[in-house]
């Protein structure tokens, strides 16, 4: 409609001068939201928005084109990535921080944020790390231009073993102040740790009761988040952390996503999720990720529960997060619930699903130009757009 | 591709096999109908069916009758098994890491078939039939490597035993690197060691020519005595008294052909340097830096039959030209890397399998040398993404292995008269969206 | 004859889970052995228990109740206990179970139905245990008998291990203001129910919490358990019951009780007997000490007339199996009705579940163990177990 609009402007009186930050994109397939995919389609976009996404229409031969023969879709978002923070974002002070925003250990100049550009990926969500109760906020950043789309994205919880009996600073018997999180796919579940630090809590029932007891006196990001206005991530590894985190949180009413949960697909673990407001951040899947942990993004799929991807650190190449998405399709995933890992859910889960994720006349014109089906491997990135500006490569056409 | 022909089994060339045909029973015969048969990559047929005996491709054509009762798989795409040319896929995993190997342990006995059978059932699962297995991860020199079809079950199957000799120069041990004239240092080593066994072969070839003189030697000396042996009894006899008389000490009269030529001392270690200095087992050393990879190259120039191939090969893409030139293979992995790595692999580039390809070098694709076959078709897929052609990647999963390690009449390739793994997919083999739908290896659906 | 208890009650839901079980012996508890009878499950619950029957849909040489264990020790170790506070009464080990981890499929094929979950003996009032099956959805919802269901605490030198007093330093860790001795332990456990008689320090609402649950404690409506492995705990224990009063006391894990009979007799504490080793000796494990505990320790204890249980610690290992401990109570001379009893309805009546586990009797949860043989002697193994009349190992299949 708004395209109409536009054509009636320019079509009528005084030739156009050339607007800012129009461009227009004609490709032979372009996917919008829920699977749909439009061939022959033409994609407008000013401002950094989209404006419009329409099938078979003749491009205006006045507004700038950029021709492309293969696929236009949303650019990937890569969940809990560390890209560019440099291990800032675990903060041994106190176990409850929760005014603590990962937006400024954020580098945006870091290689390892082009890098994910140039792999596709135009937003990232960085969260502070799992070693506090209460760890702080997310914020969700552009890979090209280091704009922050929002720094409070949501507040970042933990109820893993690794937030458990930490220490301060160094002392004589810290224990390894690293994540040490149970096997990621779901191996021996037995916590055998000995917390030596002098923080607590040191047990699950400490934390439940500081949780809490932070949501009761209920005041900022707790507040919000009880509201309903801030989503919350729990961090949860083994398949009882998961269960103790999705039950804290349909008890506070709190809504977002569980992180970490390699074996979400655990019959228990599905039951309860379905009866919550929290979806699953996985990942981020290695080689030698087992079976029945790739299966879980089949059983959340079919269960209806959002899934997302996680980047996880940089030294692994942001490669992995198309590698994690074929991992998950070798184990049988549906191809469309593996796209929305990578897209609409993972916007969603990051707590910006009204911006991100899709091509939708509103959104944010984060785009990327694919020479084939993206879920396919052989296929590469040709162009990335971040706030419908070509931001790579840097270049050529 | 070549439409609407039809390849069927000569004859005379297998009879037994012509014999028992008809009466083989039904449970050994399999027809695999596909929309696109792929035969070798670059080769391909529409609409096509290929029949298996007892694992052993028997006809392959369009419009084949099936005989009755034959079970048949169907599907979109088929093509030959995945081999995985760069694994430890099933090895006991302290052999894996056990860097004190020499040039004659073998691989094949560390083959553990009781050893985590998931690992094995996930490569099938992934199209990965067969897979040259190397233990002594990183070891100067590893010993020699196997060829084995993957297989679930506790009997092994083995393709080759001695598949290949092995060795790494440059590659960090134990988390540390050595430096640059460390690294030198094992390529001349390694050469060393070649070069012992290049001797040994050449001293063992020169035992047997002498012996052969030894022997003619003494048969013609021996017929010479027996024509003048009376004379020759008799100037014995009088040189003996002679000697009496005179007191002096009677010396037998010695003759050169007295001494028979020592055997050289079996040594087993540079009996499989030998091998592979002599060609008969193919080289694999993983090298990764420029420095490296050029000394190798140079100080193995001398050996003319050595069949080298280079695993890793981070940097090879500067000796393209020489690579192609001596018909040296390259193996690669191209898993992404975590970035600034400060080893060997700081070059490391996904688009490295393409390029080396465009340069005419052949190029083989591995998993690395860990127990991750299931990735192979991944790692293709990956390397089809940054350059290489979706042909050549998916010869360097099948033919070209095959091809290296001397079982083109087993793996690789479907034609007739040659056993064959069949994989048959939805879509097409290096399609990450694609699912395998079944898989035949040696004659038997091992899935579904 | 047929000799029927009362009808069941329960609605039935028919199905996969109506059983009849024909047995040579039925083992009841509550009364003397059936020979040649029948137990018939409907609906989760023991429906019927008598003698001949027909109609068997599974049969054994003799059958019992599920086996009852308040010693399991499937915990999530240090982190099941909240140790920046010596004693943490309030909390609940509910919170920090690990119903997922395959300890607990363990020991209900080893034939332990019902369990004690208590949080580990890290501190030294470690916070409220809760009985629960060891079968079934691993959610607390599915498992739970009574939330609740005791105090746990630990004399000796487990809560004191690891502490130490800064020299010459900063405190740096909790750890270094904590009880370092046995006196220590004994000292917070007295100044914890003074406090709580006293009514101090309850503005903090977190000591407000502990002193309530420490208050059910000498009201008699929880049990206090606690860890008394050496004499001297023993002693000390039943010197605090006596002082504060404590109605409910259950010594766990406790060797050396049996030096104690007169303390034993007059202060009406029950016990928790460990596994028996093969010498008879138990190493501390925090102290360079070790105890020891007879083979007829059981006898004993059971011939004064001390309510006792006998415990597997099944989460610390596949081997110690609480059908084991009953039969070395045996072979130390405990009669093979009491060794049964030790294991079913006396921990049932220690934390107050015996109405719902603990005997064969029409109404309680059908939680059955099948033998192939009479049951708790070394020569004869579990062949089958029903959890709530659901058949959790099967005594059909080979």
């Amino acid at each position: 409609m708004s395209l109409a609009l536009l054509a009636l402007a320019l079509a009528g009186g005084e030739p156009s001068a050339p607007r800012e930050g129009v461009l227009q994109i004609q490709a032979a397939e372009i996917w919008t939201s829920g699977g749909e995919r439009i061939q022959d389609g033409l994609l407008l976009v000013e401002d950094g928005r989209v404006r419009a996404v329409s099938k078979g229409k003749q491009p205006d031969p006045g507004l700038p084109l950029v021709r492309h023969a293969g696929v236009v879709t949303a650019g990937l978002i890569g969940l809990r990535s560390q890209a560019g923070a440099g291990g800032e974002l675990q903060d041994d002070t106190r176990s409850v921080l929760p005014e603590a925003h990962a937006v400024h250990a954020f580098d945006p100049s870091h290689p390892d944020v082009a890098r994910a550009l140039a792999a596709g990926i135009t937003a990232l969500e960085l969260a502070p790390g799992p070693g506090n109760v209460v760890g702080g906020l997310a914020c969700v950043v552009k890979t090209s231009g280091g704009r922050v789309l929002t720094s409070e994205a949501s507040l970042a919880l933990s109820l893993t073993s690794a937030a458990l009996g930490r220490s301060t600073g160094p002392s004589f018997f810290v224990f390894g102040a690293g994540e040490a999180q149970a096997q990621p796919d779901g191996g021996p579940e037995s916590s055998e740790r000995t917390p030596r630090g002098n923080r607590e809590p040191t047990s699950y029932a400490g934390a439940l009761a500081l949780l809490r007891r932070s949501f009761a006196a209920g005041e900022g990001p707790f507040a919000r988040a009880r509201r309903g206005d801030l989503a919350v991530t729990i961090e949860a590894w083994d398949r009882h952390e998961v269960l103790r985190a999705v039950e804290l949180a349909r008890e506070l009413g709190l809504a977002g996503a569980v992180r970490g949960a390699p074996l979400a697909g655990d019959p228990a673990l599905v039951q309860a999720l379905k009866e919550s407001k929290l979806g699953v951040i996985v990942g981020p899947y290695s080689s030698g990720q087992t079976r029945p942990s790739l299966e879980s993004v089949k059983t959340l799929a079919a269960a209806g529960i959002p899934v997302a991807f996680a980047l996880g650190d940089p030294a692994r190449s942001p490669q992995g997060l198309r590698l994690s998405a074929a991992r998950a399709l070798r184990a049988g995933a549906p191809a469309a619930a593996v796209w929305k890992a990578l897209t609409e859910d993972a916007a969603k889960l990051a707590g910006v699903g009204a911006s991100l994720g899709t091509l939708a006349a509103g959104r944010e014109a984060d785009f990327v130009l694919w020479s084939g089906d993206p879920l396919d491997l052989q296929s590469r990135v040709a162009a990335v757009y971040v706030d419908g500006r070509r931001a790579w490569p840097a270049q050529g056409h | 591709m070549l439409a609407g022909l039809l390849l069927s089994l000569p004859t005379p060339t297998l009879p037994s096999l012509q014999a028992q045909s008809s009466g083989a029973a039904d449970s050994e015969r399999i027809a695999i109908r596909a929309e696109r048969l792929i035969l070798r990559p670059g080769q391909e047929l529409t609409k096509a069916t290929l029949l298996l005996e007892r694992g052993v491709v028997v006809r392959v054509g369009q419009d084949l009758p099936i005989p009755e009762g034959v079970r048949v798989v169907e599907g979109a795409v088929a093509c030959a098994g995945f081999v995985d040319p760069w694994s430890s896929l099933g090895l006991d995993p302290d052999s894996v890491g056990d860097l004190g190997a020499s040039a004659a342990t073998r691989s094949i006995d560390a083959l553990d078939p009781w050893l985590v059978p998931a690992e094995r059932r996930e490569a099938l699962l992934a199209g990965v039939t067969s897979a040259r297995v190397q233990i002594a991860r990183g070891a100067l020199i590893a010993g020699i490597g196997a060829l084995v079809q993957t297989s679930e079950r506790s009997e092994p199957q083995i393709v080759r035993e001695d598949a290949c000799l092995a060795g790494s120069v440059g590659v960090s041990r134990g988390g540390r690197a050595g430096d640059i004239f460390d690294r030198a240092g094992e390529v001349d080593r390694l050469v060393g060691a070649l070069e012992k066994g290049k001797r040994y072969r050449e001293s063992q070839v020169d035992f047997r020519k002498e012996l052969e003189t030894w022997t003619k030697a003494i048969a013609e000396k021996l017929a010479e005595l027996e024509k003048d042996f009376k004379k020759a009894k008799k100037d014995r006899e009088k040189d003996e008294k002679d000697a009496k008389e005179k007191g002096k000490e009677f010396k037998d009269k010695k003759y050169k052909e007295d001494k028979k030529p020592r055997r050289p001392r079996f040594d087993p270690d540079d009996e499989a340097l030998a091998r592979a200095v002599d060609g008969e087992l193919p080289l694999v050393v993983e090298v990764h830096r420029a420095s490296e990879i050029r000394r190798l190259l140079d100080r193995t120039a001398g050996f003319e039959r050595l069949r080298l191939v280079l695993a890793g090969a981070t940097e090879a893409l500067a000796f393209a030209e020489e690579l192609v030139e001596r018909r040296i293979p390259v193996i690669l992995w191209p898993t992404p890397m975590g970035t600034s790595r400060p080893d060997e692999y700081e070059a490391h580039d996904l688009s490295l399998a393409g390029a080396l390809a465009r340069e005419g070098v052949q190029v083989l694709i591995g998993s690395g040398g860990g127990g991750d076959a299931q990735e192979l078709r991944l790692l293709a897929a990956l390397a089809v993404g940054h350059g290489m052609e979706p042909a050549a990647a998916l010869a360097a999963i099948t033919s070209a292995p095959a091809a290296v390690f001397d079982a083109r009449d087993r793996l690789g390739t479907l034609e007739p008269g040659r056993s064959g793994d069949v994989l048959v997919f939805d879509g097409d083999p290096l399609d990450t969206r694609a699912t395998l739908r079944a898989v035949v290896s040696r004659g038997e659906v091992v899935f579904p | 004859m047929l000799l029927l208890l009362a009808p069941l009650l329960v609605t039935p839901s028919p199905g996969d889970d109506d059983w009849t079980i024909q047995a040579a012996t039925v083992h009841t508890v509550s009364g003397a052995p059936i020979e040649n009878g029948f137990v018939r499950v409907q609906g989760g619950k023991i429906a019927a228990v008598g003698k001949g029957g027909g109609g068997a849909t599974l049969e054994c040489a003799a059958v019992t109740p599920g086996l009852i264990d308040l010693a399991l020790g499937i915990d999530t170790g240090p982190l099941s206990v909240e140790q920046s506070s010596e004693t943490a009464a309030r909390l609940r080990a509910s919170e920090g179970l690990d119903l997922f981890s395959y300890r607990w499929e363990r020991a209900l094929r080893s034939g332990i139905t019902t369990a004690l979950a208590q949080p580990a003996d890290y501190d030294v009032i470690g916070g409220l245990g809760l009985v629960l099956k060891t079968g079934g959805a691993p959610t607390l919802a599915a498992r739970l008998v009574k939330p609740e269901a005791c105090l746990r605490g630990a004399f000796g030198a487990q809560p004191s291990n690891g502490n130490s007093i800064p020299r010459f330093q900063e405190p740096q860790s909790f750890y270094f203001r904590r009880p370092t001795t046995r006196m220590g332990v004994e000292w917070v456990f007295r100044k914890a129910f003074h406090d709580t008689l006293q009514g101090q320090g309850e503005d903090d609402p977190a000591t407000a919490a502990d002193h309530a649950v420490l208050r059910r404690v000498l009201a008699g409506e929880l049990p206090l358990v606690v860890q008394a492995k050496a004499t001297q705990d023993v002693r000390t224990a039943i010197y605090l019951k006596e002082e504060f009063g404590i109605p409910r006391m259950v010594l766990d894990h406790a060797i050396e009780a049996w030096r104690e009979p007169e303390l034993l007799k007059r202060s009406g504490v029950a016990v928790i007997l460990p596994p028996f080793t093969a010498d008879g000796r138990h190493a501390d494990g925090f102290v360079n000490d070790s105890y020891f505990l007879p083979l007829d320790a059981a006898r004993k204890l059971h011939e004064w007339g001390v309510p006792f249980a006998l415990s597997a610690h099944e989460g610390a290992g596949a081997g110690a199996r609480l059908a084991d401990q009953a039969a070395a109570a045996q072979r130390g001379g405990l009669p093979l009705a009491a060794a049964l009893e030790a294991v079913t309805l006396t921990p049932a009546r220690l934390l107050g579940v015996e109405a719902r586990v603990g005997s064969l009797e029409a109404g309680k949860d059908a939680d059955l163990v099948l033998w192939n043989g009479p049951p708790l002697q070394p020569t004869s193994r579990i062949i089958g177990v029903l959890l709530q009349g659901r058949l959790v190992l099967d005594p059909r299949s080979k």
